[in-house]
This record gives structure tokens, C-alpha cells and sequence, in this order.
């Protein structure tokens, strides 16, 4: 009897793991995709040509879709459906209206946004597509009309504050940041960067729109 | 079978039973009003007297000894009390194990400050809440003894009579839980009250509101004594408020606060001009008669009322910070000015209760199994209390009574298990029926203002001043009020957590208590330590060096007179004018 | 004119098993009241705004000086003690017609108006080996030495009076959860950095990352906002991530 338990007991200890591997994989791969995704197509704004050019060049990577299950899907469906997990179990109290509650409130809010964004940029842009110029056109037609554009900044937007509002938390999770006046420190950082990436995001967008395509 | 002891009550004393009792090999149960961690003994502030002497003063536990007996004017009984001193840093040494944070030296070693009473630094503290770390290591080790499946508690349950069978021995004690009111038999071997101590029979005090004396008065009303009730410390320091007034503790004047009020336009440091040797610093019954001489007989309160200052005002900021930033906060918190820029308003305030259950020095009543501890018994403080020796006295006498209690219940020769259901049904019948009645009460009393008029009449008549016509005239109006208690309304028709239930029953415990107070009073026709008559300004040895024993009859208290053990120090004058 | 009285919001309950109400009650002004006087006064006058005869509150309290943890409730949304939620403050800021809601902490169950069960606390204390497994209350000698500085903050962690601020705060604490609630950390920190207490570091550690640990602090920090003690629970807590995941690590590689 007493020995199950034990054993149970050992078992329950998986979700700790199962909770920090959830944190890493946040930031490496996923974040560390989101940075390299969003450079590489920065070559919008240089114009039509770069950006083809650069998507010509990712598609024809060796055994690309090797990468894409292993480094990007698999991390991403864990983050996914764990995090929604968690999402569940939180009980959400808007009553505190102190700064932090509303990040982790706002963290909760784009992980479901982002979740429902990635699908849908996945499904468009990556999977019912042939050819390079199918994904510049799949991205464009949707930037392009006003609610595309504007549907699509929310998802962008979103992912990009989940990122950086998602560094600040793994510093925690991580014992990074121990100190409270450190913490304070960071939580300002993560929010100018994420300030940044929102301006910057924003730019790409624009030039995708403006684009002749 | 195991033997089991049943330990009502969670703070420092009772604990200490437990942890004292679980070390030798007996199941415990223990039942508190609240969830042990939130017991009196957190109020406590302070500090712990121990004679550590790493000051280079020259301290030792007979100066300790001797500090404690002088400071409760010889009435207490000195074998136990040098047991107490003897066991003290020892005590301090569990407590630093268990993980107390006392505060340390820059060496890393126990710090001390000096309080009342004292020409030495002796006090162990941690920061301003040393009560609170204390009991919160004894309820650690107590949580490790529950979590191993060898302590219950029973959180949210009253105590409402012990058990007693035809022999007079007791086989455990009937509870009330206070959610569902279900009234429940408790089978136990011994069973231990460390209950604390009584203020709210005085209404306002320092005390917690579940300091209502009403377990030790269930005791003495099932045939215990009460001794040196008349005994009550005021404390000199606390702030006046609408529900209760609050501590301010002495180590406030420990680190060199000052007490004054405004003569002829400029300040008086009235206890400095009194007490040269002691100044601010003079026991607790000495300062609050001379801030009630100052108030009232010499009409120098503050705006003219009963109020002085207690100035800080004048020390480091930091350090103020550092050594007294919790009840500074308090002050702050409940009275809107920070004492570290403005001087505190203070009056004494009904605050420790010297006296208490008999017991004999293996901490058992009269009644055969019933065991006291902590604040509710009588032992370790004559007629008054040092600072800083209440929580080594709680603790310790829990060392004493729980081993006690332990050899007691191994020399039963019938463990409360083999008792048979009948005892305890008809013990269960009778309180079932008592709470019916209470239930059933229909007159025009209302429980709460009865209870505030009785804590008027008590803070007036028998506290830091006491004359024998109003004494005499306050146990007319306490018997008039348990008539009174009769013709209360039950204003709570609730069947689940009805509180004014358990309080109407409270009352009534109060109110049998009151009257062992005002005539233990009123009988003992002298002047010592808190007990100060101004018709009888002296300490009269000769008559009145003895505990009084107050016992249950019909027609209220007997009185009997015990001899004081004086086998250790002489006694002398107490003074804290001249040399000692 | 102005008023006379200021009013109370009380959200009641009968029993566990009842719905929750509703009921005002207009209390005679006085300086210096709190919320705990005022809920004496309703004893004295158990009569409602609406002048009719009613049950007293029920409420719990103990010390009324802040350091029991009793008197718990959520005043005006916030959770804290109620004895030092001291009406003129309230009237100060909002004005006496203003009514001052009271209502039982949200995350315990309700045992009647405001008083609720919080023996969820303390079993999560329980869970997270929260004391030093000394080998006895008898002599054994002097404690050991202890930094002054190290001891000025387990001062300030070990202050926690268990009030459940904290935990009603939280959003990962409740009924839908296992989470054993913010205030255990602290304590676990405590512990784990006393020069006895460490000995058994590992132990503890091992405690809160069992299910319900550590891991389910998602960092909304209200914890730290409400606390009436201004315990660092949250320097506590990553502390306490830096050492499990320390600890984790050196189970993996040693595994």
C-alpha cells in the first residue's frame, strides 16, 4: 500500500519536468524560431525580390520538413497543448488590477490567440502551399484587405508579447531573476523589446500589403 | 491500546505538553478554538528571559531567580520558579534548533536587550514578534508529529466539561465543534488545559478573544481551585481602542523609550523622577499605579485625559526599525501616527492573569487526571509578572506537565478505552440538554452588551485601583448579572457556527470567574505586586503571604488560604526606589 | 446634514450548503472603528439597514492585532484582515455614503457569512515538510551560529501568519487546481537556509516539486501585492526555482 504510493508519489513528480520542459521550449526552439522567422522575412521590407529570394532560399534547405517536425512542430504542439492545460487550470481574477496580474492574464489571453494564429498561418501559408510564390501571395491576399490586415497584426502582435513577456517569466522559472528589483528591471526590458518587435512586425506588414502582388 | 492524553488549547503551553508528551510514546488530541498557529501566544512581543549572560554583565540564573521572586512580591513558590530559571537557556537552545530566527550578534550568537525589572540584559527576542516565532516552531514540530499520525487536532472545537467517573478520575472530556455544533466525547487518558489567561472578563484588554478564562472556569466550577485570581497585571503601555486596547510592548522602554506627560507647561518623566535606579524600566504593577496617579489622582493626563506619553522619538531611526519595527507598525497601523516622529499615546491595560487553576508542582489539579499549563495555572509568578517571563513560563511549565502527564496515565491501572459507553453518554446528555436550553432563550438581554456592561464594572472596580466597598458592591452586581444571564436572547436563530450559542456559555464561565477575582480581592486586605489597595498600602506577610484557593460551592466561592514555599529567599521589602 | 452612519455590504451565507445573499447594515459613526468593531456593534444590534431583527454575523477573530491571521475577509475586493481595515481610511477615500463591501474569502469554502475553512493552508504546509526534524525537545546544547543577515530575512519569511491572502489572491490556487498555494514557499526558504534546517534542503525541495508544487506558480505575483506582512515571497520563490531546478538537474545527470 504504502509502497504505491510511493511509486505514485514519484510518478506525480513527472509534472514538474513536464512543466519546466514547457518553459524551455518556449524560448529554444520556439522562440529562437520566432526570431529567425521574423529576420528572414524582414527581407520584405527590402522589397518583393529579397523576400523571394529568402523564401526561395529556406524552402530549399535539405530534408527541410526533418526540421520543421523535429525542431519546430513537435516543440510547438507540446507548448501548445500543455500550455492550454495550464490555461485551464488558472483561475483568472481581473479584481487585482496590479501590473503583473494583468501580464499574466495577457499571457493567457495570446497564448490562446497565438494558438489559433499559428494553425491558421500553418495551415496557409506553409501547408496549402507549392511554390514560393504561393506563400508571398497566401500572405498577401490577407494583408491586403483591411480585416486581413488587422486580423492578422492581432496575431502577430500576440505572439510577439507572448515571447517577450514569456522571457521574463522563464527568467523567473528558471531562478534567473532573483532579486525584486532585478525583476522589475526585466519586466521593463521584455516590454520594450516587445514594444520594438510590435514596431518592427508592423513595418514587415506594412510593406507585405503594399506590396504589388 | 495506546494511551491517549487530550490537550486543550495550542499555544506555547500546550504545545509543549504535546511535543513533551509524543516523546514519551502517548497519542494526543489536541482541541483548540482556532487553528493552533493562531493561538494568544503570537500576541506576545517581546521577548524570553533567559540567563545567557553573554554580555559580560555577570548575569546568572540566580539573579534570575532571585529577579523573579522579588518581582512577584514573594508569592510565588520558589522551588518551581528556580526549575523554571535553572531550565531556561536550555529551553532558548530548543527553540534556536527548532529554527527560531532569534536575533543575533554580529558573532552570530543569541542577542539580549534588558526589560522590566531587571538590572541585566537577559531577553532572548526575535525582532518584535518573538510570541509569534516561538509558537510557530512548537507548531512545526507539532505539524512533523501530526503528519507521523501521532497528534489530531481537533481545529474549531470548544471545550466543554471534562469527564469525570465515580471515582473522581478523568477519562477524557466532552467538545463542541463550533461549524456544526456537534457536541462530541473525547476518550483520553490525562487531560491537559493550557487555555491562557482571562481579559476578556474585562472586556477590553490585550488579550485575544478567545481569552475568555471559560475552560479554566469549567474546572474550577467541576470542583478545581482557582488560586491568586485577584492577581491581574495591567500593563502600563498599551493604546486604548474601540474593540480592544493593544499591547505596546515593554520593549519599547527595554530599548529606551521614555514615559512623560506635561507639568507646569514642560515635560515630566515622572517614572525617571520616581524610580532613579530603575527609571522607564521599573516592573509593570509600579509603572501603571504611577501612570494612574499621574492621570487620574494628579489630573496630568495628556488633554486631560487618561492618557501619557511613551517617547521614542529621540533614538536612531534604524535602529528603531531594526529592533521594535513590528509593533512600531502596529501603533502605526491602528493608530494612523509613526511613533518614530510622534509620540505614542498610551494607558495601562488589564493584560496577564498571574493566577490561576491549582496545581501542585507536577502541574496536576485537584481533580484526579486534570492537568494545567501556561497562563491558566497559578505557579511561576506570585503577584506579578515579569516581562518577558511569560513565554518562558508557558514553556516550561509544558516540559513539566507533560512528562507529568505522561507518568500519570502510565500508572493507570484502567486506560479511558476500557471505560465503558455510559460514563460518557450521560456526561454527553447533560451538555446536549444545556445546549438545547441555551438555544431555547428568550428574554431581552442582549449576550454582547451584558458581557461589555460586566467588562465595565470589572475594569473599574477591580483593576490597577481597588477598594473594598466597591469590590464588595461589584460581586452584588456580578451575581445580579448571572441572574440576568437567565433572561438573555438568543439573537442567533442559526443552526450551523452559531457563535452567540457558545458565547452565552462563555459568559457564564466568565461571570463564576469574575467573582473568584473580585473576592479573592476583596478578602486579601493588603498591598502586593498588581494587587494595590489604598486603604491597605503595605505588603502584610504575616497574614497575607499566602495563595489564595478559591473552590466551587453552591452559594459561590470558599475561600481557603495555601502557605507560600519561601525555602530559598527571605522576603524582604519590595522597592524599586532605593538599592536593591 | 451629514450622515450620521456608515454602511456595510455584507455578503452572507447560512451554512456550507446554502447560496450566498446580500445584507446591509448602517453602523453608528465613531473615530478610530475598524472593520472588526463594527461587526462587534452588529452583535450588540443585530439590526439591518432595513431596521429589521436579523442574526448577528458570524465572523472569526482572534488577536485583533494583525499577527493571528484570523479575521481574513475580502474588503472593498481586496483580500486582508479586518481588524486593521480601519473605517476612516475608508470614508477618507470614498466618503460616508459609500457602502463597504465584506465578503468571506472566495478560494476556501464558507462555513457560515464570513467565516471559511482554511485548513487547505495548513495541509499544504503539511505537504512541504514545513519544520526542522530536530531529534528532540530535550538538552542537546546551543544552536548553531547563524549570519545575522541570513537570519534578518528568514525574520521576515518566517512571519507569515498562514492568513491566506496570498492563496485567495492566486490564481492558480483553486477548487479547479492542485496547487498548494504561495505561502508555502516562503517557509520552504526559511527552512532551507537555516544552518540546521538545511540539512534536510533536498527533502523539501523534493516536497514542492511533487504535484501541486512549485511548478504551478505562474507568476501573476498578487501574492506579493496583497501580503499584509510584506513577506519577499516572491525573492523566495526564485530562490527556490534556481534550487529545484539545481536540484533536477543533478538528479538527471546522477540518474
Amino acid at each position: 500500500m504504502e509502497k504505491k504510493q510511493k511509486k505514485q508519489q514519484n510518478y506525480l513528480h513527472s509534472d514538474f519536468y513536464i512543466r519546466r520542459i514547457h518553459s524551455l521550449l518556449g524560448i529554444i526552439p520556439i522562440g529562437i524560431f520566432l526570431c529567425f522567422h521574423l529576420f528572414m522575412n524582414s527581407s520584405a521590407i527590402i522589397g518583393v525580390e529579397a523576400w523571394a529570394a529568402v523564401i526561395d532560399g529556406m524552402r530549399s534547405i535539405p530534408f527541410v520538413i526533418v526540421a520543421e517536425i523535429g525542431i519546430i512542430a513537435i516543440p510547438f504542439i507540446f507548448h501548445i497543448v500543455y500550455g492550454l492545460y495550464i490555461v485551464y487550470f488558472s483561475k483568472m481574477n481581473m479584481k487585482y488590477q496590479y501590473y503583473r496580474n494583468w501580464m499574466f492574464i495577457l499571457q493567457r489571453i495570446t497564448a490562446i490567440i497565438t494558438t489559433i494564429f499559428v494553425i491558421e498561418h500553418v495551415v496557409f501559408v506553409r501547408i496549402m502551399t507549392a511554390s514560393t510564390m504561393d506563400v508571398m501571395t497566401a500572405m498577401a491576399h490577407v494583408v491586403q484587405t483591411p480585416l486581413g490586415f488587422v486580423l492578422e497584426l492581432i496575431g502577430v502582435w500576440a505572439s510577439v508579447f507572448h515571447f517577450s513577456n514569456g522571457i521574463f517569466t522563464f527568467l523567473i522559472t528558471w531562478g534567473i531573476l532573483q532579486g525584486e528589483r532585478l525583476q522589475k528591471l526585466f519586466s521593463i526590458l521584455t516590454m520594450l523589446l516587445c514594444a520594438g518587435m510590435f514596431l518592427w512586425t508592423l513595418i514587415i506588414l506594412i510593406r507585405i500589403a503594399m506590396m504589388p502582388i | 491500546m495506546t494511551p491517549k492524553a487530550i490537550v486543550i488549547g495550542g499555544g506555547l503551553a500546550g504545545l509543549m505538553s504535546v511535543i513533551k508528551l509524543v516523546e514519551n510514546n502517548i497519542d494526543v488530541d489536541i482541541i483548540s478554538l482556532v487553528p493552533v498557529k493562531r493561538s494568544h501566544s503570537v500576541c506576545a512581543q517581546g521577548g524570553i528571559n533567559a540567563a545567557l549572560d553573554t554580555k559580560g554583565e555577570g548575569d546568572s540564573v540566580e539573579e534570575h531567580f532571585y529577579d523573579t521572586i522579588y518581582g512577584g512580591d514573594f508569592l510565588a513558590n520558589q522551588m518551581p520558579v528556580k526549575g523554571m530559571v535553572e531550565a531556561a537557556p536550555e529551553l532558548i537552545y530548543m527553540f534556536d534548533r527548532m529554527g527560531t530566527p532569534f536575533t543575533r550578534t554580529s558573532e552570530g550568537i543569541l542577542d539580549l536587550r534588558r526589560f522590566g525589572g531587571t538590572k541585566k540584559k537577559r531577553t532572548v527576542f526575535a525582532g518584535a514578534t518573538t510570541g509569534q516565532q516561538l509558537e510557530y516552531a512548537l507548531d512545526e514540530q507539532v505539524r512533523r508529529y501530526e503528519d507521523e499520525g501521532k497528534v489530531h487536532k481537533f481545529e474549531g472545537w470548544e471545550f466543554l466539561k471534562a469527564v469525570l467517573d465515580d471515582r473522581g478520575i478523568c477519562r477524557g472530556c466532552i467538545a463542541q465543534n463550533l461549524a456544526t455544533m456537534e457536541i462530541k466525547a473525547f476518550r483520553g487518558d490525562a487531560l491537559l488545559l493550557c487555555t491562557g489567561g482571562a481579559g476578556v472578563i474585562y472586556g477590553k484588554s490585550t488579550n485575544s478573544s478567545i481569552n475568555t478564562g471559560s475552560a479554566a472556569s469549567i474546572i474550577y466550577q467541576q470542583g478545581a481551585a482557582y488560586a491568586n485570581g485577584e492577581f491581574v497585571q495591567i500593563h502600563p503601555t498599551a493604546m486604548l481602542g474601540d474593540d480592544k486596547t493593544r499591547l505596546m510592548s515593554e520593549s519599547a522602554r527595554g530599548e529606551g523609550g521614555r514615559v512623560w506627560t506635561y507639568k507646569d507647561g514642560k515635560p515630566w518623566y515622572f517614572l525617571e523622577e520616581m524610580y532613579p535606579n530603575y527609571g522607564n524600566l521599573v516592573p509593570r504593577d509600579i509603572a501603571s499605579r504611577a501612570i494612574h496617579k499621574v492621570c487620574v489622582d494628579m489630573g496630568l493626563g495628556i488633554d486631560g485625559e487618561k492618557q501619557v506619553y511613551l517617547d521614542l522619538t529621540h533614538l536612531d531611526k534604524d535602529f528603531l526599525e531594526q529592533r521594535l519595527g513590528g509593533i512600531l507598525e502596529i501603533y502605526e497601523k491602528f493608530h494612523g501616527d509613526d511613533p518614530k516622529k510622534v509620540p505614542m499615546k498610551i494607558y495601562p491595560g488589564i493584560h496577564y492573569f498571574m493566577g490561576g487553576i491549582h496545581v501542585n508542582w507536577e502541574h496536576m489539579t485537584c481533580l484526579t487526571g486534570v492537568f494545567a499549563a501556561g497562563e491558566c495555572d497559578y505557579m511561576y509568578h506570585g503577584a506579578n509578572r515579569l516581562g518577558a517571563n511569560s513565554l518562558l513560563s508557558a514553556v516550561y511549565s509544558g516540559t513539566v506537565c507533560g512528562p507529568a502527564a505522561a507518568r500519570y496515565i502510565q500508572s493507570l491501572d484502567k486506560l479511558s478505552e476500557e471505560e465503558s459507553e455510559t460514563l460518557f453518554e450521560k456526561y454527553l446528555r447533560e451538555e446536549r440538554a444545556y445546549d438545547d436550553e441555551i438555544r431555547m432563550m428568550d428574554g431581552d438581554e442582549n449576550p454582547y452588551l451584558l458581557h461589555q456592561e460586566m467588562g465595565q464594572l470589572m475594569t473599574a472596580n477591580v483593576g490597577i485601583v481597588r477598594y473594598n466597598s466597591k469590590l464588595e458592591k461589584t460581586d452584588i452586581e456580578l451575581q445580579n448579572y448571572l441572574e440576568r444571564w437567565h433572561h438573555i436572547n438568543m439573537i442567533d436563530q442559526g443552526s450551523y457556527s452559531n457563535q452567540t450559542v457558545m458565547f452565552v456559555k462563555q459568559l457564564k464561565n466568565m461571570m463564576e470567574l469574575a467573582r473568584v477575582i473580585t473576592l479573592g480581592a476583596l478578602r486579601r486586605n493588603e498591598s502586593r505586586g498588581a494587587h494595590y489597595k489604598p486603604d491597605f498600602p503595605d505588603r502584610l506577610d504575616d497574614e497575607y503571604l499566602k495563595t489564595t484557593k478559591a473552590f466551587k460551592t453552591e452559594d459561590g466561592p470558599r475561600f481557603e488560604w495555601e502557605e507560600v514555599d519561601t525555602s530559598l529567599l527571605e522576603p524582604v521589602q519590595r522597592t524599586y526606589g532605593g538599592k536593591k | 446634514m451629514e450622515q450620521e452612519y456608515f454602511i456595510l455590504n455584507i455578503r452572507r451565507q447560512n451554512d456550507p450548503h446554502s447560496s450566498s445573499y446580500w445584507e446591509e447594515f448602517h453602523i453608528p459613526y465613531k473615530p478610530n472603528m475598524n472593520v472588526i468593531s463594527s461587526l462587534m456593534y452588529i452583535q450588540k444590534h443585530p439590526v439591518n439597514a432595513e431596521g429589521k431583527r436579523v442574526n448577528p454575523v458570524v465572523f472569526e477573530c482572534n488577536c485583533y492585532e494583525e499577527v493571528c491571521g484570523a479575521c481574513t475577509m475580502v474588503i472593498n475586493g481586496r483580500p486582508r484582515q479586518a481588524c486593521s481595515a480601519l473605517i476612516d481610511k475608508f470614508i477618507d477615500k470614498e466618503g460616508i455614503e459609500k457602502p463597504i463591501i465584506i465578503e468571506p474569502l472566495s478560494k476556501f469554502p464558507t462555513v457560515r457569512d464570513l467565516m471559511v475553512d482554511r485548513k487547505k493552508l495548513f495541509d499544504g504546509l503539511k505537504k512541504a515538510k514545513t519544520w526542522i526534524p530536530v531529534d528532540g525537545s530535550f538538552a542537546l546544547g546551543r544552536g548553531p551560529r547563524y549570519d545575522e543577515k541570513k537570519r534578518a530575512y528568514s525574520y521576515l519569511l518566517s512571519r507569515c501568519m498562514t492568513c491566506g491572502c496570498c492563496a485567495e489572491a492566486c490564481p492558480n490556487f483553486n477548487e479547479k487546481s492542485d496547487f498548494i498555494g504561495p505561502h508555502v514557499f516562503p517557509q520552504v526558504q526559511r527552512l532551507n537556509i537555516n544552518p540546521l534546517g538545511e540539512m534536510q534542503k533536498d527533502e523539501r525541495l523534493k516536497a514542492i516539486m511533487a504535484h501541486g508544487g512549485i511548478q504551478g506558480c505562474g507568476n501573476a505575483q498578487n501574492c506579493a501585492k496583497v501580503c499584509p506582512m510584506h513577506i519577499p515571497i516572491l525573492k523566495s520563490l526564485a530562490e527556490l526555482n534556481f534550487d529545484v531546478n539545481i536540484y533536477a538537474l543533478k538528479k538527471i545527470i546522477k540518474w
